[in-house]
């Protein structure tokens, strides 16, 4: 998590997440950081955590523009998700 | 006083059983409750505790699944919705604007027994009634902001200030995550503890999960606290429904009844940012200050929308660095929203975490948001914004001139073509004459679920005059 966000928002010092966050939402934001890995495995090779941080940001970038409105629609989530926890 | 969860099973008698503790439920339980009924109100969420934290720990507190629900379909559009005590009227910006005359007509000539259901009179009257007691106001001059102030002088004519129950309201621009001064009527700090007073029981923490029916009788309803403990509470009169077109069809679906949860409708709404010349931060501002409402033949609705800062940046086109340096100019970012009364319908169905909302907006509902949102973006540059950042898929990030901004509304309008999201739900479940779920005595729904159609303007007023005029029939019953 600390790596997306940070990928997103540099400089971003992760807090921990609210308590009171539901834990459906807990389990639906880790499913959606591994398929984060599994897209950078096909796209690059590798999890997105050996990627540098230029490539971190490239695939992001690549999923704001991809024409599944989901892949859109996570990389928002973890923004807004970065933002506010910062 | 509520009664914040329970650590053994609980059983309640009264002769109604409100089901919500929103605008709807809330309205119910304080008309009730004063005309000498006694009332047992079971809310899902916790007591309200706002002004401790802005960020994802608000979110987390006060809305369902911490803002994170969405719609099932190409759009994914985000359902924003309180659960907390008080429901969405902690988290709204505390618009109340009244049913147009027009829209209530569309109902009669859809069906005439709407006529007698809700005279118009009637609801009238009850508006009248509820914004007494919530004390509603037109916004004034010195809460209006620097963005509200660009927002009239780029809409002559046509934008105004919006009328809200906010009379302590001191400009914080935090209404979404719960007023910190406590400067708004929402019903946990007026309905909720003026029905306490009356003697109604209001229980935090309580999932209902199934009503409870003897044949095609309700008789009261099961629920389940977050401890795990048991509440049975059973209803002399009726169970009413009250909390929202989505988990109040869900409620039913999930009780054995069948064939509702479709006709479900909701306002689109998508947003624009703009980054100014001058600081548009500076001084007092409501969340909500301005609107423009356009009805006719397409009703489209423009606010400004005053945000906390993590909220709004999350708005900022750009990730990494070029993000980053956007982020170091928040002084002079508004964000400014379009929405629109959709004639898309979708349906409420039973999913395994609850209920699963299909919807997909028409073509035509989406080049009336384009449209409006090109509007909107040619006043954001009259009225003084170097950029906007329109955030829509096939739009230049950056739009900086009036053609530009025109050339918004001919974009191919593609389902998911823009960051959607919805606060406002309408529909889902057909009602008799006394607003009992149909074919089921003593099932009664008070909430937007009865209506036919969306409203075309902020919903809440409209929903506390007919719960209103729910609870004046029933108490009269």
């Amino acid at each position: 998590m600390d790596l997306i966000f940070g990928a997103i928002v540099p400089g971003w010092k992760g807090k921990p997440l609210p308590r009171a966050l539901p834990r459906h939402v807990v389990l639906a934001l880790h499913l959606s950081l591994a398929v984060l890995d599994l897209l950078s495995l096909l796209r690059h090779g590798r999890t997105f955590s050996l990627l540098t941080a230029d490539a971190r940001v490239a695939v992001l970038q690549r999923m704001t523009r991809h024409r599944w409105a989901w892949q859109r629609h996570l990389v928002r989530w973890w923004k807004l998700l970065a933002l506010v926890t910062r | 006083m509520t009664i914040d969860g329970a650590l053994r099973d609980i059983e309640e008698d009264a002769d109604f059983v409100i089901v919500g503790s929103g605008a709807s439920g809330a309205t119910c339980a304080r008309w009730l409750s004063a005309a000498g009924c006694s009332v047992v109100v079971l809310e899902e969420g916790a007591p309200a505790k706002v002004g401790k934290g802005d960020g994802l720990d608000a979110m987390s507190r006060l809305y369902r699944s911490a803002g994170a629900a969405m719609t099932v379909g190409k759009d994914r559009m985000a359902l924003l919705q309180g659960r907390c005590v008080g429901g969405s009227t902690v988290v709204a910006g505390g618009i109340q604007s009244g049913l147009p005359e027009a829209v209530w007509r569309e109902w009669v000539a859809r069906d005439a027994r709407w006529a007698q259901r809700l005279p118009w009179e009637a609801l009238e009257m009850a508006r009248e009634r509820m914004d007494a007691e919530l004390s509603v106001h037109k916004t004034p001059r010195e809460l209006w902001g620097e963005t509200g102030a660009a927002f009239f002088r780029a809409l002559p004519g046509q934008a105004s200030p919006t009328w809200r129950n906010t009379p302590g309201c001191q400009g914080s621009g935090r209404c979404l995550q719960g007023c910190p001064h406590r400067g708004k009527t929402s019903a946990d700090l007026s309905l909720l503890p003026q029905a306490e007073q009356y003697g109604a029981r209001i229980y935090a923490r309580c999932k209902v999960e199934r009503i409870l029916m003897e044949g095609h009788v309700a008789k009261g309803v099961r629920g389940r606290f977050e401890s795990g403990k048991l509440m049975t509470a059973r209803a002399r009169k009726a169970v009413i429904l009250a909390t929202s077109p989505i988990h109040t069809p869900w409620l039913l679906l999930q009780s054995g009844l069948r064939n509702v949860g479709q006709g479900w409708r909701c306002h689109p709404r998508a947003v624009l940012t703009g980054l100014f010349h001058k600081p548009v931060h500076t001084g007092p501002a409501a969340s909500l200050a301005m609107e423009s409402v356009v009805h006719g033949a397409a009703d489209v609705h423009l606010q400004t929308l005053e945000l906390p800062r993590s909220w709004a940046a999350s708005r900022v086109p750009g990730l990494g660095p070029a993000l980053a340096s956007r982020l170091e100019q928040m002084d002079h970012i508004a964000v400014w929203g379009s929405s629109v009364r959709a004639e898309a319908t979708g349906s409420i169905r039973r999913g395994p975490w609850g209920p699963r909302v299909h919807y997909e907006t028409l073509r035509k509902d989406r080049v009336l948001l384009l449209k409006s949102l090109a509007v909107l973006a040619e006043a954001m540059l009259q009225a003084g914004a170097m950029e906007v950042w329109p955030g829509i898929d096939g739009a230049p990030e950056v739009v900086t001139s009036v053609k530009q901004a025109r050339e918004l509304a001919l974009i191919d309008p593609a389902p998911g073509l823009t960051q959607l999201f919805a606060t406002d739900f309408f529909g889902g479940v057909a009602v008799d004459e006394r607003f009992q779920v149909e074919g089921v005595s003593g099932l009664v729904v008070a909430d937007a679920s009865l209506l036919p159609t969306s409203t075309g303007v902020s919903p809440m007023s409209t929903i506390m005059a007919v719960a209103t005029i729910v609870a004046e029939r029933w108490a009269a019953a």
